[in-house]
């Protein structure tokens, strides 16, 4: 009779346990969806990370996990303690060679890449995410969070970046008393601007500035010189190169922010917070904004 | 005599007025699709036609800067360079004697695209040595650059004496060139997108000083190549026949290659590399006229300019307020074109 | 520069007789075309070796010879085309380097054996043979196109004038070709294969104007006519053989000499009929 009841016991805990342990496992192996229509399954927190694009590589450390990058992209240059990790390659040339050394439990990716395959066929697991409007630096951080265990810091983290945008919008909206400069935002010579409908124009359409390129014309349009022209923007953003020569196009001189010299250029490592989304969006608002209010008539 | 009067009354120079009255009538042709197209040019732009048309009559100051000092010198330097490549494709189909010639053959695509690249890069390194290519601006650099290449192209085939070598030696130097601009641009990738902006052609920022360049490098081309034009026909009967009745082959051949080096430099530094203009140009002449060098070296011109400029215009009316390159426009049209050709060859077969 | 020499009646098939002005014959005797020790060559190899002759004006000089035995390049080497390896070439009794470009190309025509194609009109490539008289800017004064009017007319193309060659037949096209050398109105003519192309009739007519620019016109005419019998119509023959020259002189001091069978290396017959030399194809027996 005793030893009926201590088995019955041990075969009520071995039950017990074996159901815990199936529980527990069952919280751990968790499916995420990334934004390449894959279903990625994760054991456990990734330990080993290797991003290839610098917002993601930002996410990350903001999230407080930069101690398990392992490599980043060669363009990934904040915070400055990753400078020293090993360079992976470009963002369309990524060193599949240096990846597989380094035996990641996962690489960061972004949506346009076409590494994913080949790691896949190599055995290493990569995430893809899409970074390119305003909206997907909230989701990009909740992801990263819920994939690295750290679900509470990405929370914090997003609130705080939608504060700071905030309070710089409002700030922004304040100071011009209602006034909406009209602006021109050049990416490239040829003329390529930056439309409302891409992230720089969602930037300024946040300050209260109004953007001659509409929404309908596109993200990134190709446009005819003529245009910028006719709408005479109060304030042009350009790339320090091409500011010198801009009275040389023709008709330009006439352009009241020409004439007037509201010119705005920023250096290489403010535009890396404009020009992508990632989660210094916040100083790059800041840097448009201060330049609006030093020229913006 | 007893000859029928039509038969001995054929004199030889009566002859010849008949085939130059052809001429003369699709020289007229020719200027008035020109006029037509200037005409378009001002009127259609980022604002609606009525809005342009409004400008015309009324202009206002802001209006007045647009078609004045954006529309009209455009639509006028994009007749120029287009002028330039089809006089270029016509001299370059004469001196090699080949209907497939176009003026990028020795080379020059690829020295511009080189030269380009390498101004772009200049000006953002701080190597010393290459600051003053940063400097130079894409135009000076690109008009470098092609002369470069054409010159390799004259070293690398030893003198113009033979053709197949100029040819060999042109295609050869094309390729090396674009391959160090590739390994060059995949150094710094973020010129990428103006260095596509090049390779396909744009006419946005011509201006009247762009326009008077042209036009003036336009007169000093044209003069020796239409001076020159007999000695490309009595070349087309054979290079033999040709030194027999006194021509200097390699003299013509120096002439005409300065001429042709000229003009498509030019024609690239401003508006980057235009392709199918020089080729279709000829092409459209012997079509419809079918004559001899001092015609075609008239009339290439005039319908490269014209082609060009209605190319402008599809380029900027097509996707409006957006622009075309206005390279992709002539390889479409260019290309459906050829294919045209292609077909009615193979019905005549 | 010459006074109008005789006149003389050409009669042309299908066409109304009619007067031709040509040039007097020069009264020299300096030889209108000559070369001493002439070797040429194409790159390291050499053709023709140690070559001398002397072309007197108002003859007729065919040259015959087996394939590959140099006769295009004899001419082309004449007409200061190619290079020399060694020795020289004279042109009326002055180096054919001392002429300056034009004065050559005024004193010697030449006719290639196939001409690139284009797209002229008959009457510009016959212009263009006036090209080293009127030059760069072709403007024609009246004596270029009485020369181009009477060289049309005695290769009888003068009713295809205004055609474009590409839509004339073979034949026709070589006619326009031989105008074009004509208007040149050169004292001395060299021209390769002129009759390729020509069916019998037109054979004869460009036969009988050689013969007659030569004789009354006082023209230098040295042809490369592969036909055998047409080449014997000449007055004097230059005979190539694979090994370089073999002879040089007057038809019948070719025949004394058996030159052609020489140079053939087989036995080639010639007979003679009624004034005219014919080459009899012996077909009856196979042994030599």
């Amino acid at each position: 009779m005793f030893c009926g009841s201590s088995s019955a016991a041990a075969l009520a805990i071995g039950i017990l346990w074996a159901l815990g342990a199936a529980a527990a496992h069952a919280d751990a192996t968790e499916s995420l969806r990334d934004d390449a229509q894959r279903d990625v399954a994760f054991d456990h927190p990734p330990q080993r990370i290797i991003t290839l694009l610098p917002s993601l590589t930002e996410t990350v450390c903001a999230i407080g996990a930069c101690d398990r990058l392992v490599a980043t992209d060669r363009y990934s240059q904040w915070p400055p303690q990753v400078r020293s990790l090993p360079k992976a390659g470009g963002l369309d040339d990524a060193e599949v060679e240096l990846i597989v050394a380094l035996k990641p439990d996962l690489v960061l990716v972004s949506r346009s890449q076409r590494i994913t395959d080949r790691l896949a066929a190599l055995g290493i697991p990569s995430f893809a995410l899409q970074t390119d409007r305003y909206g997907d630096i909230a989701h990009t951080v909740a992801t990263i969070g819920a994939i690295l265990g750290l679900k509470q810091e990405a929370g914090r983290l997003n609130e705080s970046i939608a504060a700071g945008v905030d309070r710089i919008g409002a700030q922004a909206l304040l100071r011009r008393h209602g006034a909406e400069p009209s602006v021109y935002f050049e990416v490239d010579r040829a003329p390529y601007a930056a439309g409302a409908a891409s992230f720089i124009g969602e930037l300024l359409t946040r300050l209260g500035a109004r953007n001659i390129v509409g929404a309908d014309l596109g993200a990134f349009p190709k446009l005819n010189p003529e245009y910028v022209v006719r709408y005479n923007p109060d304030v042009i953003f350009i790339s320090p190169k091409d500011a010198p020569a801009l009275a040389e196009r023709p008709g330009w001189d006439q352009i009241r922010a020409v004439k007037e010299h509201r010119l705005c250029s920023f250096s290489s490592e403010v535009d890396d917070t404009i020009v992508r989304p990632g989660p210094r969006v916040a100083d790059g608002m800041r840097a448009i904004d201060d330049c609006l209010a030093r020229v913006a008539p | 005599m007893s000859a029928p009067p039509t038969f001995l009354g054929l004199s030889v120079p009566g002859i010849e007025s008949r085939s130059s009255s052809r001429m003369l009538l699709w020289l007229a042709v020719c200027l008035t699709i020109t006029m037509l197209l200037t005409g378009a040019s001002l009127i259609v732009g980022t604002s609606s036609i009525e809005t342009s048309l409004g400008w015309l009559f009324a202009p206002d100051a802001q209006s007045s800067i647009i078609l004045w000092q954006i529309r009209l010198p455009r639509t006028v330097g994009a007749w120029f360079a287009g002028a330039l490549l089809g006089l270029a494709g016509a001299v370059a189909q004469g001196v090699f004697r080949n209907r497939l010639a176009d003026p990028y053959l020795l080379g020059t695509a690829s020295g511009a695209a080189l030269g380009v690249t390498i101004s772009l890069l200049a000006a953002d390194t701080s190597i010393a040595g290459l600051a003053w290519a940063g400097k130079l601006g894409v135009t000076a650099a690109a008009c470098i650059g092609a002369c470069a290449a054409i010159a390799l192209t004259i070293m690398l085939s030893r003198g113009v004496l033979q053709t197949a070598n100029l040819l060999l030696a042109g295609i050869v130097v094309a390729f090396l060139l674009s391959a160090v601009t590739s390994l060059l641009l995949l150094t710094k990738p973020e010129i990428w997108r103006t260095m596509q902006v090049f390779l396909l052609g744009s006419t946005g920022y011509l201006s009247w000083t762009s326009a008077c360049l042209l036009g003036a490098v336009f007169l000093i081309c044209f003069v020796p190549a239409a001076l020159l034009a007999r000695g490309l026909d009595a070349l087309s009967l054979g290079e033999d026949t040709a030194q027999s009745l006194g021509l200097s082959l390699p003299m013509l051949r120096l002439a005409l290659l300065g001429v042709l080096s000229l003009a498509t430099a030019t024609a690239v530094g401003q508006v980057g590399i235009v392709g199918f203009v020089g080729l279709v140009a000829p092409h459209l002449v012997r079509e419809t006229v079918s004559v001899n060098h001092r015609q075609l070296l008239i009339g290439a011109p005039l319908c490269g300019g014209a082609l060009l400029q209605a190319a402008d215009l599809v380029s900027r009316w097509i996707i409006r307020p957006a622009e075309l390159p206005v390279g992709a426009v002539t390889a479409c049209v260019g290309g459906a074109y050829l294919v045209f050709l292609l077909w009615r060859k193979s019905r005549d077969e | 520069m010459s006074e109008p020499g005789p006149s003389i009646a050409v009669r042309l098939p299908h066409q109304p007789q009619l007067q031709l002005q040509l040039p007097a014959a020069p009264p020299s005797p300096i030889p209108a075309l000559a070369c001493r020790a002439l070797a040429v060559g194409y790159g390291a190899r050499t053709v023709l070796d140690n070559v001398t002759l002397q072309l007197a004006a108002g003859s007729w000089t065919a040259i015959v010879g087996p394939n590959g035995s140099g006769k295009s390049t004899l001419l082309r080497a004449l007409a200061g085309l190619l290079p020399l390896h060694a020795g020289s070439v004279t042109l009326q009794g002055r180096d054919l380097a001392a002429w300056s470009r034009r004065e050559r190309a005024r004193r010697l025509a030449w006719l290639a054996q196939s001409s690139g194609a284009t797209n002229l009109t008959a009457s510009e490539v016959v212009g263009l043979g006036r090209f080293a008289h009127s030059g760069w800017l072709a403007h024609r004064k009246s004596e270029d196109d009485a020369a181009m009017r009477r060289a049309m007319l005695a290769t009888g193309s003068l009713s295809w004038a205004a055609r474009r060659l590409t839509t004339l037949s073979g034949g026709e096209r070589q006619r326009v070709y031989l105008a074009r050398v004509l208007a040149v109105e050169a004292p001395v003519l060299l021209l390769d294969e002129p009759t390729t192309h020509l069916d019998p009739p037109h054979q004869e007519d460009i036969a009988r104007l050689l013969r007659s620019q030569a004789r009354h016109g006082g023209v230098c005419v040295l042809s490369a006519i592969h036909d055998l019998s047409l080449a014997l119509t000449a007055d004097r023959l230059i005979v190539l053989g694979s090994n370089g020259l073999i002879g040089h002189g007057t038809i019948r001091e070719a025949l004394d000499g058996d030159w052609l069978s020489l140079a053939f290396r087989t036995r080639v017959n010639i007979v003679e009929h009624a004034g005219v030399y014919l080459w009899r194809p012996a077909l009856e027996t196979p042994s030599r």
